[in-house]
């Protein structure tokens, strides 16, 4: 039997419109070479399919290309393939939403959406930018924000405009935490003159309020605001269905995205452990080659120290517990494993290995002879304290002194001969015997200075274990003697002359200003026994010549006043008292009790 | 009368071959579903007009394949970066393979998918699509789409509206 030949009639429906029915136009056109291929896709669900699977980038990318291709995006696409992808797409999405749900800013087509959600430059001026502003909705750089908003302090005259609903209002610039009463100065169109960003702005605003004033007219602001609104609604009647599918497609794909991001972490945690294995592995049969390089000949103790390594699953990566050599050259290997693959490259860090290993032992052979030539119960743990630092590969020492004889020297020891280190002991020694020498001088001079009654300031010294040197609790002794006191075995009696001749005029001094200091706090005495006591606490800048009392009330009466104080008359130092009284009594008055 | 899904369709191209193909095969396709037939005919014979016969015949090869081995559907989003990790059936794979199926050929079948209304086939179609879109700029795609070059005028006037999209300023 002769089969029936039927012609699909309902072909033509599924066909898109703009596909040229025409059969004598089509013919022509398939003849012709390179033909329109995109317009096979237009005006169909292909395009539909097509943007379901494009990631939000590549959408707004292909959507360009082509007008028809914009017309097909819809807000579903858009909010779809932004929710899924994430990242700084869905930032912006998540700032752009909550104008567009208020309906305060004009209602951006698909496209201007898809734009905002992948933008990389500002609208106004190209500059690279981030993010949308979530206040505007508009795509501007801080810069363009900052010139294209305005501050209106709230005042009689703003504040029924400012809080009048849906009046965009928000910081300047990407960040809640700035002040949220910035306005968009004027209204912006797009390119293709669309108006974008905020309903009302504050030329808006400025001209409300002058025709309130011009024409007395009875309308409230809220009115007025409300009249402009409804006028920007008239010129967007899409913008509630708009509004609508834009909430409906939010819906509708929130819990794929949320699907969509376990997915990704979990493909993430999945890769990351995959990673991690094979560098284990990897680092491992890299481990088991050096160590074969390390055995001949032998090194137990990086050998050791290289199986001591551990392996962190957090981190994916091998760690060790000790700040060692092992740890700062072994590491960048298991970091890299196939970096350091070749053999050239694993010979390399044994060497390495091998040589720093050396040098720390020949580094603690001389210290240890050092050590033994200061022959001083405190040498090797305060005055020598020190670390072994994997970042040089050398010793740090705490002592400034000793850091200064010993740090470059021992950084090189395979430089040094035997006489070197001979020498280096000497200065070390000279250092680590200075306590008692130096006390001796300060004796000395105390002897000396025994008929002023600020020599006693000379007593008030401590030892410092760190720095390994006399200090003194009176700056103005500080400053003159700390040098001179850290070699008090190069001090001779010339210098011992000297010093003295340095201290008297000084000390002599003080005790002009100690005398004018007891006048000055002698009526405080009797009324505010506390008070003087509290402030008999004073310090003297000899450089600057100026008082300072440790308390408040004196800081503040006295504040910039106790300048050259051995120059003051007795009138000058009386009135300064009765300032002092006065504060006390004010800060009594104020209910302050000690 | 012929027993449900063992009838025979024939398939006409615009250049007059003649394609067979099972009813059951046939069921994929919408257009060939709801077409009306007799109901004591064996064999039905449908004219495609808009599709040639190179490419039907690749759609009948994918009509009769679909019958043995059901395609998976594809997921949105997509469950990998290249076309191979996002369909994992070998023979579909290979199905609209570079080296089978050229360009022209594969806008021919995604258009021939969509005009018969085979769901599995424009999905396939469109995701090869997909993977070679991905990763092209605007340039790339106008040319793989055939879109006719811009004017300089109109180049310019695009670079002024789409600033944003360009990397470069």
């Amino acid at each position: 039997m002769a089969p029936k030949r039927r012609s699909p009639r309902n072909c033509e429906a599924k066909v898109s419109k703009r596909l040229k029915t025409d059969p004598n136009e089509r013919k022509t056109e398939e003849k012709t070479q390179g033909c329109f291929i995109a317009e096979k896709l237009f005006g169909t669900d292909v395009v539909s399919d097509i943007f379901s699977f494009l990631d939000v980038r590549q959408l707004l990318r292909f959507v360009c290309v082509s007008k028809e291709f914009k017309s097909l995006l819809t807000y579903d696409h858009v909010l779809r393939a932004t929710m899924l992808s994430g990242g700084f797409p869905l930032t912006s999405l998540d700032r752009i939403i909550p104008p567009i749900k208020n309906r305060s800013i004009w209602i951006p087509s698909p496209v201007r959406l898809l734009r905002m959600v992948c933008g990389k430059r500002c609208e106004e001026c190209g500059e690279k930018t981030r993010f949308v502003c979530e206040s505007f909705g508009v795509f501007l750089c801080n810069k363009c924000l900052e010139k294209s908003t305005k501050l209106l302090r709230r005042s009689k005259r703003w504040t029924p405009y400012l809080q009048a609903n849906r009046v965009c209002l928000g910081p300047r610039k990407g960040s809640t935490r700035f002040s949220s009463s910035y306005l968009m100065t004027a209204p912006r169109k797009d390119i293709n003159g669309d108006p974008i960003g905020p309903l009302v702005t504050l030329q808006d605003i400025e001209r409300m309020s002058a025709m309130t004033k011009e024409c007395e007219s009875t309308a409230t602001p809220a009115k007025k605001v409300a009249a402009l609104i409804h006028t920007c609604d008239e010129q967007q009647p899409q913008a509630e269905a708009a509004v609508q599918s834009i909430v409906k497609a939010i819906n509708d794909n929130r819990q794929d995205a949320v699907d969509r991001r376990v997915a990704v972490q979990e493909e993430k945690e999945e890769a990351r452990d995959r990673y991690g294995e094979a560098r284990r592995i990897k680092s491992d049969e890299l481990m088991v080659e050096l160590i074969k390089l390390l055995e001949e000949p032998d090194e137990p103790q990086i050998i050791a120290q290289i199986n001591a390594r551990q392996w962190n699953g957090r981190q994916n990566q091998y760690t060790f517990n000790e700040d060692s050599i092992v740890r700062k050259l072994v590491v960048p290997v298991l970091r890299a494993p196939s970096k350091y693959a070749s053999k050239k490259k694993l010979q390399q860090v044994a060497d390495e290995l091998r040589l720093a290993t050396g040098e720390r032992r020949l580094m603690e052979r001389y210290m240890q002879q050092i050590i033994d030539y200061c022959d001083h119960p405190e040498a090797d743990h305060r005055v020598l304290r020190r670390t072994y630092r994997t970042y040089g590969l050398c010793f740090g020492f705490s002592n400034p002194a000793i850091r200064d004889i010993l740090k470059e020297p021992l950084s090189k020891p395979r430089d040094l001969t035997d006489d070197d280190v001979q020498e280096l002991a000497v200065q070390v020694k000279y250092i680590v015997c200075r306590k008692e020498p130096g006390e001796e001088v300060v004796e000395k001079l105390k002897e000396r200075l025994k008929d002023l009654s600020c020599a006693d300031d000379l007593g008030a010294r401590s030892w410092n274990t760190w720095n390994w040197s006399w200090m003194f609790k009176e700056g103005y002794i500080q400053d003159i003697l700390y040098e001179p006191i850290s070699k008090p075995h190069d001090i001779s009696d010339a210098k011992l002359d000297s010093l003295e001749g340095q201290l008297r005029p000084v000390m002599e001094k003080k005790k002009l200003i100690k005398n004018r200091m007891e006048l000055l706090l002698e009526p405080i005495a009797e009324p505010y026994p506390t008070w003087k006591t509290r402030l008999e606490r004073w310090t003297w800048n000899a450089k600057t010549n100026t008082c300072t009392f440790w308390n408040s009330v004196g800081k503040k009466a006295l504040s910039n006043k106790l300048q050259n104080v051995e120059q003051l008359s007795d009138s000058e130092v009386n009135k300064m008292s009765n300032l002092l009284i006065a504060e006390i009594q004010e800060r009594e008055a104020s209910g302050f009790r000690f | 009368m012929a027993d449900e899904g063992n009838g025979i369709i024939r398939l006409r191209s615009s250049d007059g071959k003649v394609f067979e193909l099972t009813e059951s095969a046939a069921e994929i396709s919408e257009l060939l579903k709801d077409s009306p037939r007799e109901e004591d005919d064996e064999v039905t014979e449908i004219d495609i007009v808009r599709v040639a016969s190179p490419c039907l015949e690749k759609v009948v090869e994918f009509m009769k394949h679909y019958d043995e081995e059901k395609m998976k559907e594809i997921p949105t989003p997509l469950g990998g970066s290249t076309f191979n990790e996002v369909m994992d059936q070998p023979w579909y794979q290979d199905f609209v393979s570079d080296e089978k199926m050229n360009r022209d050929m594969l806008f021919n079948m995604l258009s021939a998918a969509n005009f018969l209304g085979i769901k599995p086939l424009l999905d396939l179609t469109c995701l090869k699509v997909t993977f070679q879109i991905t990763g092209k700029n605007a340039e790339e795609i106008r040319e793989l789409l055939r879109l006719p070059e811009l004017t300089p005028e109109e180049e310019a006037k695009a670079r002024e509206e789409h600033s944003w999209i360009f990397e470069e300023a």
